[in-house]
């Protein structure tokens, strides 16, 4: 349960900053973008993504419309919305500052402490 | 308004998206497959390896769709939650502003329920289908004069015929008279009202007797549910025999309660049907009695229809042009005929509640804005704490949920009696009154009407809301958060009350002014001590004039034979009580080219007595005799409008004119009498032309008696005086002259009195609602007023200055008002034929919005004008 909501959490993350840097997506770009910069963590489930994409368009982070895909058939882009890109710098800074104190934790030697 | 449409897109996001979004989430599954499968097999897999490997690479298709649902209903679940809770947050902090509870829902139930009511008989007199099936393609057909678009009637025998024949565009086709008779069944007599109905059209409008069938020939009779109870509930009745007219029929069958035939007939329903001969065996020749209705083929439009009935009445002229001068035909919906009499009044009523409710609204909104004002702290909290707009909107749409759904309550119960108010003020003028009742469209009207008011009231409130910076708000207190903005709101809201309730009350203040006049306006006899009552005689007895002429000569003279009555008379048709029986006029001696046929006129056939009954003056010449009463005598009266609009500046006296063609029979002008208004009080008189009663066919007698003596002692003694002459003679319809006048206006004293109603109330919602806001006011400048004083200002000024700012409110709404109520008088000229109208309403509506804003604004600014300045200034507006 704690597992697939920290998951949920950074790959919502990841969908955000996805979109931020490509632009307007459809749910395979995404994945396969998200595949290519973090190996292995979307290999084995890639439809996980969907459900979050809803949560994220449900919660206005996102916005979708239909759209045609490369090979020219009917598919759902996805694209930041401005309450998603401020959402963004938030969790960015929030996730930069924990994953600053965790490091800090996992560096931290028993010497240092005295 | 593009960020309340977000808004509102934002609340609805979850509901409107729910079976399509599975569908629209396999498509887009299927079109990641596509793309992953096509990747792959650009990487050198074979296309069906790739697509193995992409559904591989996808994960559990069951459990991502599964999850995607979950995602779904919980935003739907969260969001139920949350309106569950500001609901239950709205109802505690409900219960706790007793008093401002009470009074929105009082407000919003009499808006609502004003609303309701008027569309409850709406909906029943101008929404509901016919009561036949496939009602929406029946006409009726009239006959109408080329050079008269406002009247129409009915056609004569032989006319029907030959729309049936030449016609191509119905599938049924049938037409009626109306017969009264005396009903004799097991002994006992009854007045009924029948219509006489060719018998292919009874059975083709699809509606089945209750009780046996309808009628195969002329010896048969069907009869209505409330006859059929009033002779006992027999369900054995069928094959019974009665006797009608002297007559003798079988009853056939007896019809459901909700069958009419003919549709929305006024005054009384139809209580039995009997067959009409399609031949015409024993019809009356020559008279226009019948009404037609047909049914459009199912491929045919109402235009098309018309057309061909329009071509037909152009053959019908131009094959006898001496029986049609200027002949044409209208033809109209059926349903549409019913109802286009009353459809502006309804229309007039249903915008005038619409204003009462649009009053209420803003009044409520008015109070919930004081309330959040007041609460500007406790929402800038909220937004501080980051909620987020559709959860506000939620919040202040949930707190007037409550209200509404009381209201609404209220309303309904208001509604009820408010209908059968309406209904029994003006029953004989509504078509159709016996269906009005509350169904399901009308509670989903007044559910609708609370959802609106719920959303109508929260926009102002909200609106406030969402301009206030929780910085503001939080920092300066409620008086800077209040500000500018909050009391333009209020103002406005204020305004917009003043505004409608000024056209209301103009409106109404027109309608009253017209009542009186048409009171006022002499309806050129004296019908102060007339009663009248009618008597059907018998069809065989009426058809053989050596019989009905005795009679009728026995009936008079019966009446006069009574004490203390001092004119006695009968005419074939009473004025005021539905006009107009006519007959095309030919004067001789005027050039043909003057002719017109068709033009209104009203032919009375009258025993010699009437003028003296009625105290209707002679102008010229003389007054009918009893020796003009014979077949041959050839003599008649006329009004001075006929005069002047057939002999035009000719001395009418000793010429002569025909009656139905110029080679009709021949009648000489003995005597001119001065006008009645025969065709409503505000109507100019139709032209009368009085003939001696013996030389046409009075089958029912219109009695006019003038007695000083009270109705109640007469009616007895006339009864006994009839019942002399012939036992079998019921006496039915009694009415004094008064009444009959009375009852002529009651469309437009209805109007007035119902506009007058609304107007009422919404001058009440107005006056508190130009008292909250000024009363607001005062108590958020109590600083101000408070320096004011302290530098000299005295209480006069201090007063002067809360009064006038009320005043200036008064004065935009009067304004605003102004146009609103301009558009709806002139609406009112059209449909009442006002003449003058003249300033007087609109001065008065101005007075009367003036006096209520001034006497609304004095008690909060006397209240100001007490204060201490010192204790102002200290205390601030808190």
């Amino acid at each position: 349960m704690k597992d697939t909501d920290v998951r949920q959490g950074t790959l919502a993350l990841m969908v955000l900053k996805t979109l931020d840097v490509l632009g307007p997506l459809h749910g395979y770009g995404i994945a396969r973008r998200i595949e290519q910069i973090s190996g292995d963590l979307l290999t084995v489930n890639q439809g996980t993504l969907y459900p979050v994409l809803l949560k994220l368009e449900q919660e206005g982070s996102i916005a979708s419309e239909w759209g045609a895909s490369e090979n020219n058939r009917k598919a759902r882009f996805y694209r930041l919305t401005r309450q998603g890109r401020k959402q963004l710098q938030t969790e960015m800074r929030s996730w930069e500052q924990t994953a600053t104190i965790i490091d800090r934790f996992f560096t931290a030697k028993p010497q240092d402490l005295k | 308004m593009k960020r309340l449409r977000r808004l509102l897109s934002q609340l609805a996001w979850p509901i409107a998206r729910s079976d399509r979004d599975q569908a629209l989430l396999q498509a887009e599954i299927d079109e990641h497959i596509a793309l992953q499968t096509a990747d792959h097999v650009r990487a050198g897999l074979s296309p069906i390896e790739a697509r193995r490997q992409a559904l591989l690479k996808f994960g559990g298709m069951v459990d991502v769709k599964e999850a995607y649902r979950d995602q779904r209903e919980l935003a739907l679940w969260r969001m139920a939650k949350a309106i569950g809770r500001d609901l239950a947050g709205a109802v505690r902090s409900l219960a706790k502003a007793r008093a401002f509870t009470i009074v929105s829902v009082v407000t919003l139930g009499i808006g609502i329920g004003a609303a309701t009511a008027i569309y409850t008989i709406v909906n029943a007199v101008m929404l509901k289908p016919l009561p036949y099936p496939e009602g929406g393609r029946f006409v009726a057909i009239f006959s109408a004069a080329v050079n008269d678009p406002e009247h129409y009637g009915s056609l004569s025998f032989r006319d029907a015929q030959m729309y049936q024949e030449r016609t191509h565009v119905f599938d049924v086709f049938g037409w009626f008279r109306f017969t009264e008779n005396n009903l004799t069944f097991a002994g006992e007599p009854h007045h009924v009202a029948g219509v006489a109905v060719t018998p292919p059209l009874a059975r083709q409008l699809g509606v089945e007797p209750m009780l046996g069938q309808w009628f195969r020939d002329e010896t048969g009779v069907v009869i209505s549910a409330p006859l059929w109870r009033q002779l006992g509930s027999d369900s054995g009745i069928v094959g019974k025999s009665l006797s009608l007219g002297g007559r003798s029929y079988t009853v056939t069958g007896v019809m459901p309660n909700d069958f009419a035939l003919p549709v929305g007939i006024m005054w009384t329903g139809t209580d039995l049907w009997i067959a009409l001969d399609p031949d015409g065996h024993g019809e009356p020749r020559g008279g226009a009695l019948y009404f037609a209705y047909a049914r459009r083929r199912t491929d045919v439009t109402f235009a098309a229809a018309e057309a061909d009935v329009k071509r037909v009445a152009g053959e019908i002229a131009a094959e006898d042009p001496v029986n049609h001068p200027a002949y044409t035909a209208r033809v109209f919906d059926l349903r549409e005929s019913v109802i286009k009499d009353i459809r502006p009044i309804l229309l007039l009523l249903l915008a005038a509640a619409a204003f009462l409710f649009l009053i209420t609204c803003a009044n409520v909104a008015g109070l919930l804005l004081g309330r959040s004002v007041a609460r500007a702290r406790e929402t800038a909290m909220r937004v501080a704490l980051g909620a987020s707009r559709s959860r506000l909107a939620a919040h202040y749409l949930t707190e007037t949920l409550p209200i509404a759904i009381v209201g609404v309550g209220a309303g309904i119960v208001l509604s009820l009696t408010l209908t059968s108010g309406v209904v029994s003020m003006v029953a004989d003028y509504l078509p159709r009154a016996e269906e009005i009742a509350v169904d399901w469209r009308v509670v989903v009207f007044a559910a609708g009407a609370a959802l609106l008011a719920s959303v109508l009231c929260s926009v102002a409130p909200l609106w406030q809301a969402l301009r206030t910076a929780p910085a503001e708000a939080l920092g300066d207190g409620t008086r800077a958060a209040a500000g500018a903005r909050s009391r333009r709101l209020f103002q406005s809201l204020v305004v917009t009350e003043i505004a409608l309730a000024f056209a209301l009350i103009a409106v109404s203040a027109v309608l009253i002014n017209h009542v009186r006049s048409l009171s006022r306006t002499s309806a050129g006899l004296d019908a102060d001590h007339v009663l009248t009552f009618m008597v059907s005689i018998p069809a065989h007895v009426a058809d053989d004039s050596a019989k009905r002429v005795p009679l009728q000569r026995r009936l008079v003279e019966a009446l006069h034979a009574i004490p203390g009555i001092d004119a006695a008379a009968f005419a074939n048709q009473l004025p005021l009580d539905g006009c107009c029986l006519g007959s095309d006029i030919y004067p001789e001696g005027r050039p043909a080219a003057d002719l017109t046929g068709g033009q209104r006129n009203s032919l009375m056939a009258i025993s010699p007595d009437y003028f003296r009954a009625m105290g209707i003056p002679l102008r010229r010449g003389r007054l009918l005799n009893v020796s003009d009463m014979r077949d041959d005598s050839g003599v008649a009266v006329i009004s001075q409008s006929a005069a002047t609009r057939y002999w035009g500046d000719r001395d009418p006296i000793g010429t002569y004119g025909r009656f139905g063609s110029p080679s009709g029979s021949r009648f000489q002008v003995v005597g001119v009498v001065g006008d009645v208004r025969n065709d409503g009080l505000s109507t100019p008189p139709v032209p009368d032309v009085y003939i001696p009663s013996v030389q046409t066919t009075v089958e029912t007698m219109n009695f006019a008696v003038r007695s000083g003596r009270p109705v109640s002692a007469l009616l007895p003694e006339i009864r006994h005086a009839i019942q002399s002459v012939d036992r079998e003679l019921p006496i039915h319809q009694v009415a004094s002259m008064r009444d009959i006048i009375q009852r002529s206006m009651t469309l437009e004293r209805a109007a007035s009195l119902l506009t007058a109603f609304f107007a009422l109330a919404a001058l009440l919602l107005a006056t508190l609602g130009v008292y909250g806001v000024v009363s607001y006011f005062v108590r958020h400048r109590r600083v101000e007023i408070g320096t004011r004083m302290a530098l000299g200002s005295t209480s006069r000024g201090v007063l002067s200055l809360i009064v006038s700012g009320g005043l200036k409110m008064a004065a935009l709404g009067v304004v605003v008002g102004g146009l609103l109520g301009a558009g709806a008088v002139l609406f009112l000229v059209r449909v009442f034929v006002i003449a003058n109208i003249g300033a007087s309403p609109f001065v008065a509506a101005t007075a009367i919005v003036g006096a209520v804003a001034v006497a609304a604004s004095a008690i909060p600014a006397w209240r100001a004008s007490l204060l201490s300045p010192m204790v102002a200034i200290r205390d601030g507006s808190i």
